[in-house]
């Protein structure tokens, strides 16, 4: 960590340090303190290993995506935050249509951020609950091959999960 | 050695075209979202499609919940059952994180053991079983050998159905109810779980039989122990006598405690010095026994073990209690900041100067008293010497239940006048008439205040009379 020249400038005051995360989508930039982007494992590793450049480029992650998630890492960087607190920040921050909580948890799992990882599939999880199966179909962008015989033998085979299903 | 050039993205994807971006989230994805699911709902998602069919079965958590049906259907348990068989063949993990049951009690015990054996045989960590209505339960042996097991939460009571050996390694979390247990259990129990942190029991017990908790674990954080007294009619008849039980606890890491015992255990805790907060609740069925006094001192030495303790609740039974002892000196509480006491049903506040001399560094007191049918016998007589935490500590005063009674104007005005350090006194009530809560407030407003930076906030809803 500690290499000669950044013992000379580490030697005056401790300048906080920053990263900018460019959004590969959109090229929207966001300049933020490494503290609370090393969040992400992905951009820690790649910190650690001296791979980040002045700009670190997110592949796949819309600038509207990568707010949220650096929101996330704000809130949870910020070492006064209670556990309440947190709470209700990253239930705001999962309030949003099914589809941006897709391309979330997408971000999550490439930026490798398990809190909010898990915190956006609870969301999902509960959201897709009670739904009737052709909109979940169409949520996941999932293809029916079943034939209409084998779709109501799956749903025969166990009445009592399918009970009061839509 | 990472490099920007070799983070390849795991998807193709791009907001805005509904189909394709979702169909690729990588199951590894789906089955994280559907492992967060009952499994019923995970279940259901193999009606999607064929590549659906079996991606519910790599879930490490299985949530079975019986009670969550919307309604009764015949053969309602059985086909509960042929379910969990099911899933439980197909399911194709080694290894299961978390097993859950809520069911009712038509369940056929012998299933439920082979559910749990099954779990056992994929190396389960978690297990959490709750029947209702409430039944005694016993579960398979194989199940108290468990290497791989970190926590069983078992809501509903367990039998004494114990193999000789008990061995639990990495149990950590240890919630159990048990009906008049017998001294074999507790003590075989608690010592084969050298690693357990988080201990709760509720247990049914009698006054007159000896039965003794012995808890003595290195790593516990959490204890909450319930006796529940089972009480008749015939039991008040022939009086209660002294409770025999007796609770031993030497748990230098613990943090957490709460006692809520119905009677009023002998009690011997020992190297509690990590204590953060403690709740006691004790004695409630033992208020009538003649000769309280001696039976009422039992519960200094309660006190007296706890005494490292920074957040302290004394609940309604333990000032009950209290207000029968005999005057004895209380210990000194010399960590305690925050301060919770509950006085219900005609019990006095006498106590409460000898419990302000105890806890010098109180930051915070909330003394709130609560509804009864009796008249509160107030018993409040200011002390000779102002306590410590008023001088120089005490910044947050709360009180509720407020009844606008003479006697509580004169607890408050003293508090607001030997508080000097306070910041904060906020007054809760829903039971003063207009009349009275204008007179309050007039009153208020005359009470000199110790100290410069007082604020008062008073919340009175009469609707809730």
């Amino acid at each position: 960590m500690a290499s000669a020249p950044e013992n000379e400038k580490n030697a005056s005051a401790p300048e906080k340090k920053t990263l900018t995360l460019k959004s590969m989508i959109n090229n929207e930039e966001f300049v933020v303190d490494e503290h609370v982007a090393l969040q992400s494992v992905t951009i820690k590793n790649m910190v650690d290993s001296d791979c980040a450049g002045d700009v670190i480029p997110v592949p796949t992650i819309s600038g509207e995506i990568l707010a949220l998630v650096i929101e996330y890492c704000k809130n949870h960087a910020n070492p006064s935050a209670s556990e309440d607190d947190l709470k209700k920040a990253d239930a705001g921050i999962v309030a949003k249509d099914i589809y941006t909580l897709i391309d979330l948890v997408l971000a999550a799992n490439f930026l490798d951020i398990k809190g909010l990882l898990e915190v956006t599939s609870q969301k999902i999880a509960d959201s897709i609950k009670d739904l009737p199966h052709q909109d979940v179909r169409e949520i996941f962008g999932v293809e029916n091959d079943y034939t209409p015989e084998e779709e109501a033998a799956v749903r025969a085979e166990h009445d009592w999960a399918f009970e009061g299903f839509p | 050695m990472t490099s920007m050039s070799k983070l390849q993205p795991p998807l193709k994807v791009f907001a805005g075209d509904g189909e394709d971006r979702i169909s690729n989230l990588p199951d590894s994805l789906l089955i994280l979202i559907l492992s967060l699911l009952p499994t019923k709902y995970a279940f259901r998602t193999s009606i999607l499609s064929s590549r659906w069919k079996y991606l519910w079965a790599s879930v490490p958590n299985l949530d079975f919940d019986e009670w969550m049906s919307p309604t009764i259907i015949l053969d309602y348990d059985t086909s509960f059952m042929s379910f969990v068989d099911h899933v439980l063949h197909c399911h194709n993990l080694p290894s299961i994180n978390r097993f859950t049951v809520r069911g009712y009690a038509g369940i056929d015990v012998s299933r439920l053991h082979a559910w749990v054996r099954v779990a056992i045989e994929r190396c389960v960590r978690e297990i959490d079983i709750q029947m209702y209505p409430d039944r005694p339960l016993s579960l398979p042996w194989g199940l108290f050998m468990c290497k791989t097991l970190v926590a069983l939460r078992l809501i509903s009571e367990l039998k004494f159905d114990f193999p000789s050996v008990v061995y639990l390694p990495n149990l950590k979390v240890l919630h159990v109810s048990v009906h008049f247990p017998s001294n074999d259990l507790t003590r075989k129990l608690f010592s084969s779980c050298p690693m357990l942190e988080d201990l709760r029991i509720r247990a049914n017990v009698e006054h007159e039989k000896e039965t003794v908790f012995n808890v003595n674990l290195p790593a516990l954080k959490i204890f909450k122990l319930q006796l529940v007294a089972l009480l008749d009619n015939e039991h008040f008849e022939r009086g209660i006598t002294h409770s025999k039980n007796k609770v031993v606890v030497n748990a230098p890491l613990l943090e957490d405690l709460a006692v809520d015992d119905d009677f009023l255990a002998c009690y011997s805790l020992k190297n509690l010095s990590s204590l953060v907060s403690a709740y006691i609740n004790v004695g409630h069925c033992c208020m009538q026994i003649l000769g309280m006094k001696e039976h009422a001192n039992q519960l200094f030495t309660l006190l007296e073990g706890i005494t490292s303790v920074k957040l302290l609740t004394l609940d309604e039974a333990t000032m009950g209690v209290l207000d029968f002892a005999e005057d004895k000196k209380l210990p000194l509480f010399p960590n305690v900041t925050c301060l919770e006491l509950h006085v219900y049903n005609g019990h006095s506040w006498r106590w409460l100067p000898d419990l302000l001399s105890s806890v010098p560094n109180l930051v915070s007191l909330d003394p709130p008293h609560e509804d009864g049918d009796l008249v509160h016998e107030f018993s409040w007589t200011e002390p000779p010497k102002t306590p410590t935490c008023l001088l120089s500590h005490l910044e947050t005063l709360g009180i509720t239940g407020f009844k606008g009674l003479d006697n509580e104007l004169k607890l408050l005005k003293y508090f607001m006048e030997s508080g000097k350090v306070l910041k904060v006194v906020r007054i809760g009530s829903c039971h003063l008439t207009e009349e009275e809560e204008c007179n309050f407030l007039k009153n208020l407003a005359m009470f000199h205040t110790g100290s410069s930076t007082c604020k008062t906030e008073v919340c009175l809803r009469r609707s809730f009379c």
